[in-house]
């Protein structure tokens, strides 16, 4: 309780700490939300500014910006002027967050049967097919992943879409391309940690009890062997976060990340902002979240 | 450890030798990019554009010849004197400008090599720095900049790495007035990145170190605290700098592909393997794949961080001293 | 160990359920697929006519809402629309509108001279801050009802800077007649030197103030007489008003809906439109779905029910969706694509009233120098930029104003000419490029500019012995630097909205702030004046020849290319023509019988 109180407050004090460094560099930014090809009068202009309160001292946007936020408001978009930031935020987050809990489990999945299937065929063809597999899912970027998997699966034999979201068959895809690089550190992880466990004394006990290998395996070499892999989850979790930005922008989903590079680059300050504060929000509740679990996980750590 | 006990130890791991042998290999035709019998990186080629990989050993043409001359002459000398008018076309295909494929792969390999290096050493330099002197000093000093890399840790860094960056750019006339090319500014941000893992492990290994005797002695024969650090301690790290420099490399790498797949790495003319690739994604379509152009900068990618990471993982086998008995 | 399976298949279970709940909240809606789907290029910045520029925002309004007129799907050219006919004064000083009756909004209620009155006046309202405001600042009393600062709402009013000593402005709290007595400085038609002053308290969103003329300043031209008959008063003649008057933002908006709901009007559930098309449902940055709207006039000549207008970035994504069935028309394939696509029986080509060019910054040395922008035009290959660079159809430029402007004949730029080039250099100072700085080449992030500017580089390099800086900006950085004149030399590009030769020669005019290059001429800005005065056809384009004949003789730019429209356009899609505006209303679009491509 103490620890998960702790930790709420060290990520307030996270998320002021970004919110102050993004709000300042993003407002820096030059370009101007407002210009187009056609030159804008500046008596127009001025009045835009005006309207969207940019002309105002920054401390004085800083702080209303930061009294916004206490009430929920992350402004308008300056890019989307039908659309309030949280309006957009709302629509978004449910994409990038089913998005990225189907990556992780896949990557989870996938990273830990391979990773068990290997530790037990170890040395075998099975073991080396695997183990390479691997050794490409972190060393190509996710972008190669994701062409290839495009290639196969949507160009060669039809089978899912090319872009999109909103049906079942384009959740493939993209979870794949997110998800599949992670579970590839997540094997190699597993499988060194059940190695290493297999060694050990007490799990020589448990075989000489007669339980049978696969139970040994995910009875109790697992349980060790697993407390890497949570602690991997915390970076693999920020590690999607990232990643979409790059599935999300080769599949041309409307996700937060891809809101996110494109209000960067489009100077809408008040998205990129909003975009920040609610992944630092994630990543610190992702954090705790990893924390909590590698306590459950280690019979050897008190439980918070 | 002396070295040949060091490379016996390295050698029983699988694939370490032609890991490293690879990895000489790339770094020889990185370093050698000037003087290859390779078309000009650059300049477009309307009439061989999207050509498949068909290798032909043809004369270069006139324009190409100029170009390279008037870049390095020194180079373009020892070239001609080696090969020739001759050069290598078309190896690895053309892209749709019609530059050469191959020609790119080296050059690009050039810069992304160039990259990983300084930003790697960037955040070697930042990561060692700050562990060291948390782990030395310790006390409030160590509590306060741990903390400040515990709060890193919790920030989304790379949001605000593209907002650095693409805030950067605007000023980059000014910068390049203070000689800061574009180049120098993504080492450093690329660098910044990713120091957290490595002062951590080396403030850990430092608050061990200090506690052993060499450290007693040379405080008792009255050395300063900075000269302890600087020259008895630090010595003692370089087996854990080495492992982490050479696994932090492909992570930089992999950024630097994924700062150019959103249009912030390397400038144009310039070329990486990130570029390549995420040229390649471009063109990939239903009609034409052009696989060409995303097999090839694929798999140099991935064979160069694979050799980075079988060695990196092979100096921290070798290095430990538990000893890993499992390849 | 029986607790611990049990936590197990707990926490199993918690998992399960929760991603069955966030995929039944992050899964998007699920709809039957539209009639017809098209990539839209880019997500639509505003649904609002009053608060769209570009053209993926452009065809979306022009769906939902109908102007006075609407642009011909076959020419561009202007086409009655919701105005039945309409006639001109002799001095081309009074246009008088007949709209029809058979129209209505979709809520049921008619469309009326009033709601063209209130949305017209909307538009130049300058607490609307419409940045197309300037399309009808030939109305008499727009532009300085447009050029006036508005203060935020509670706020003290803000004199304007250019305003004359004396000055003074009362607030009121009122939003409506809320004038304020203001000495006003005058502002004169087409320049941009001095706003008036007279600050006006914020208005209400939505609400648009009594228009009450500060002193000296005339009466907003617009007046609706009847129900059916609206009268616009101008400043200057406007022959190409009715083209105006077809565009995204001149069209009209219901008062009732924009005031009741404020800045939440355009959402799908409360808008309410006259056009082809009603509003049905969007995500942002996925989709927009339109579908025939009843109570419009020409509701028997809409083929299509329904439409999605996907709202991807990705140029490469949005042609394997065209490829893989997924959509039926894409607009401009990325020219990396060319070579796959080009030759493809769904590729329709031609060429368009827009222009690549090269600004030169003026101020800069050696660019100042005229014989080095000529010289380094000269030095180009155009013809072998167009057909092997862009590889679209471009058609190298032997002008600045495009072919086939009706009633315009450009006088002709040089053609390459390498010695003369290499002459022109050397008497400029630079024989051979000795001594001539880098040339800083300013392009924006596109895969074209980059490609183009690289060839550029590359061809001043072989010829002239040049080195090139090629620096490479995100898009609004871009015009920043442009805007700022932090440049050599700039890839620039211009596409007409209407086709008249004014929309690409007001680009040179001193002070501008399209002009972005620092060129200034007081002949040129003359010349231009005296045509816009002109209300004679003839005389007018002879002006503006001898106005572009003085951009040739300065080689105030250099042009490139003229531009070509490529859409990729499904084989089953019909009432698809190009034209030089590459305009193709959805309205008039539809699919043949049988549906298979």
């Amino acid at each position: 309780m103490r620890l998960a109180v702790s930790r709420a407050g060290w990520a307030a004090l996270v998320l002021l700490v970004v919110v102050t460094l993004s709000f300042a560099l993003v407002r820096s930014l030059p370009g101007g939300p407002f210009d187009e090809q056609r030159a804008l009068d500046p008596v127009i202009r001025a009045n835009l500014m005006a309207a969207y309160d940019l002309d105002a001292p920054l401390p004085a946007q800083y702080g209303r910006y930061v009294l916004g936020l206490l009430h929920g408001d992350f402004g308008p978009s300056l890019r989307y002027r039908d659309y309030s930031v949280g309006q957009i935020l709302a629509e978004s987050l449910p994409i990038s967050a089913l998005l990225g809990t189907l990556a992780l489990v896949i990557a989870l999945v996938a990273g830990l049967a391979a990773g068990a299937l290997a530790a037990a065929r170890r040395g075998s063809w099975l073991d080396t097919v695997v183990m390479g597999a691997a050794t490409a899912g972190i060393a190509l970027p996710n972008f190669v992943l994701a062409g290839v998997l495009v290639l196969l699966f949507s160009f060669h034999w039809r089978l899912f879409p090319v872009a999109g979201w909103g049906s079942p068959a384009q959740l493939v895809l993209p979870s794949l391309a997110l998800g599949l690089p992670f579970a590839a550190s997540i094997a190699r992880l597993f499988r060194a940690g059940l190695l290493e466990s297999f060694g050990e004394d007490w799990i020589r006990t448990a075989r000489a009890k007669g339980r049978s290998p696969s139970g040994v395996l995910w009875g109790h070499a697992a349980r060790v062997a697993l407390l890497p892999v949570v602690s991997y989850t915390g970076p693999a979790a920020a590690g999607i976060l990232s990643g979409s930005l790059v599935v999300e922008r080769v599949f041309a989903i409307s996700g937060m990340g891809s809101h996110f590079v494109d209000s960067a680059f489009n100077a809408d300050y008040n998205l990129a902002l909003g975009v920040v504060i609610v992944y630092t929000a994630l990543v610190s509740a992702l954090n705790l979240l990893a924390d909590l679990a590698y306590g459950l996980l280690d019979p050897r750590i008190e439980a918070p | 450890m002396s070295e040949r006990f060091l490379w016996h130890r390295l050698r029983r791991r699988r694939g370490t030798t032609a890991a490293v042998a690879l990895l000489a290999l790339v770094v020889l035709l990185a370093f050698a990019a000037p003087i290859l019998p390779l078309p000009d990186p650059g300049s477009p080629a309307p009439t061989r554009a999207g050509r498949g990989p068909s290798p032909r050993w043809t004369v270069g043409t006139a324009e190409d010849r100029a170009l390279a001359a008037q870049d390095r002459p020194l180079a373009g000398a020892v070239r001609d004197a080696l090969f020739g008018q001759h050069e290598l076309a078309g190896a690895c295909g053309t892209d749709a400008l019609g530059r050469d494929v191959l020609a790119r792969l080296v050059w690009g390999g050039r810069v992304s090599l160039l990259v990983g290096l300084v930003a790697t050493l960037v955040s070697v330099l930042i990561g060692v720095g700050w562990g060291l002197v948390a782990g030395y000093v310790g006390g409030r000093t160590d509590a306060v900049l741990m903390r400040v890399v515990d709060l890193l840790y919790a920030v989304p860094l790379l949001f605000l790495v593209i907002l650095v960056v693409a805030l950067l750019r605007e000023h980059a006339a000014r910068l390049a007035a203070l000689g800061i090319t574009r180049e120098v500014v993504l080492y450093a941000v690329i660098g910044a990145v990713s120091w957290l893992t490595m002062a951590r492990i080396v403030r850990g290994q430092v608050l061990s170190l200090r506690e052993r005797e060499f450290v007693a002695a040379a405080r008792a024969l009255g050395c300063g605290d900075v000269h302890i650090m600087l020259r008895h301690v630090l010595p003692h790290l370089t087996g854990i700098v080495c492992v982490y420099l050479t696994l932090t490399v492909p992570r930089v790498m992999l950024f630097e592909a994924f700062l150019s797949f959103l249009g912030l790495g390397v400038e144009a003319p310039g070329v990486s393997w990130g570029i390549l690739a995420s040229e390649g994604l471009e063109q990939l379509t239903v009609v034409s794949t052009s696989w060409w152009l995303i097999v090839f900068p694929g798999l140099a990618l991935l064979l160069t961080l694979t050799a980075l990471n079988a060695l990196g993982d092979a100096l921290r086998d070798a290095l430990d001293p538990r000893g890993s008995r499992f390849a | 160990m029986r607790a611990d399976r049990g936590r197990l298949i707990g926490a199993g279970l918690a998992l399960g359920g929760a991603l069955t709940a966030l995929a039944a909240w992050g899964g998007g809606s699920l709809r039957a697929p539209a009639d017809f789907a098209f990539c839209n290029q880019a997500e639509v910045a505003s649904l609002d006519p009053a608060a769209v520029t570009g053209v993926p925002e452009a065809r979306i309004v022009q769906a939902l809402f109908e102007g006075l007129t609407r642009q011909d799907p076959v020419t561009g050219e202007p086409l009655p629309g919701m105005a039945s006919a309409w006639t001109v004064s002799d001095d081309g000083l009074l246009w008088s509108f007949t709209l029809r009756t058979d129209s209505r909004w979709t809520d049921g209620s008619p469309v009326t001279a009033e709601d063209f009155a209130y949305s017209l006046r909307r538009l130049l309202d300058p607490a609307t801050h419409a940045p197309n405001a300037s399309l009808l600042w030939c109305v008499r009393g727009a532009e300085a009802f447009s050029r006036r600062l508005v203060a935020a709402p509670g706020a003290a009013p803000i004199a304007s800077a250019g305003a004359s000593a004396g000055a003074s402005a009362g607030a009121s709290a009122g939003a409506s007649a809320g004038a304020s007595a203001g000495a006003s400085a005058g502002a004169s038609a087409g320049a941009s030197a001095g706003a008036s002053a007279g600050a006006v308290p914020g208005a209400a969103p939505g609400a648009v103030q009594e228009v009450v003329p500060a002193a000296g300043e005339e009466a907003l031209g617009i007046e609706a007489v009847s129900g059916t008959e609206l009268r616009l008063r101008l400043v200057r003649p406007c022959p190409s008003l009715p083209a105006i008057l077809a565009l995204a933002s001149l069209c009209p908006v219901q008062r009732a809906c924009v005031e009741r709901w404020g800045s939440r009007w355009i959402a799908p559930e409360h808008l309410v439109s006259n056009g082809p098309f009603r509003l049905v449902e969007r995500r942002v940055r996925d989709r927009l779905r339109l579908a025939r709207s009843d109570g419009y006039w020409g509701r028997g000549e809409v083929a299509l029910g329904t439409i999605d207008a996907w709202a991807m970035d990705g140029g490469t994504t949005q042609v394997n969706l065209f490829l893989t069935g997924g959509a039926d028309w894409m607009v401009r394939p990325p020219s990396g694509l060319y070579g796959a696509l080009l030759g493809r029986p769904d590729c329709v080509r031609g060429p368009q009233s827009g222009l690549t060019f090269l600004r030169y910054n003026h101020t800069r040395a050696p660019f100042s120098d005229a014989r080095v922008r000529l010289a380094l035009l000269l030095a180009l290959d155009r013809e072998s930029l167009a057909r092997d660079v862009m590889r679209g159809g471009e058609t190298a430029a032997d002008s600045f104003v495009p072919r086939g402007m009706p009633g315009y004949d450009p006088p002709r730029w040089p053609g390459q000419d390498v010695q003369r080039a290499r002459a022109l250099l050397a008497a400029a100072g630079f024989p051979g490029g000795a001594g001539f700085p880098d040339v800083e080449l300013l392009h924006p992030h596109m895969q074209v500019a980059r490609d183009l500017c690289e060839a550029l580089a590359a061809q001043w390099r072989a010829r002239l012995g040049l080195r090139c800086r090629l620096v490479n900006q995100p898009w609004k950085v871009f015009l920043d630097s442009q805007s700022q004149l932090r440049y050599d030399v700039s890839w620039s590009a211009w596409i007409a909205d209407w086709l008249a030769p004014e929309t690409f020669l007001e680009l040179f005019q001193s002070g501008g702030g399209n002009n972005r290059c620092g060129f200034a001429d007081t002949g040129y800005d003359a010349l231009l004046a005296a045509a816009a005065a002109s209300a004679d056809g003839a005389g007018r384009a002879a002006l503006l020849a001898r106005a572009e004949q003085r951009l040739v003789d300065a080689c105030a730019l250099a042009p490139l290319h003229q531009r070509a429209n490529v859409n990729l356009v499904s084989p089953r899609v019909t009432g698809f023509h190009d034209n030089l505006l590459d305009v193709h209303p959805l309205r008039d679009l539809g699919l043949a019988p049988g549906g298979a491509p």
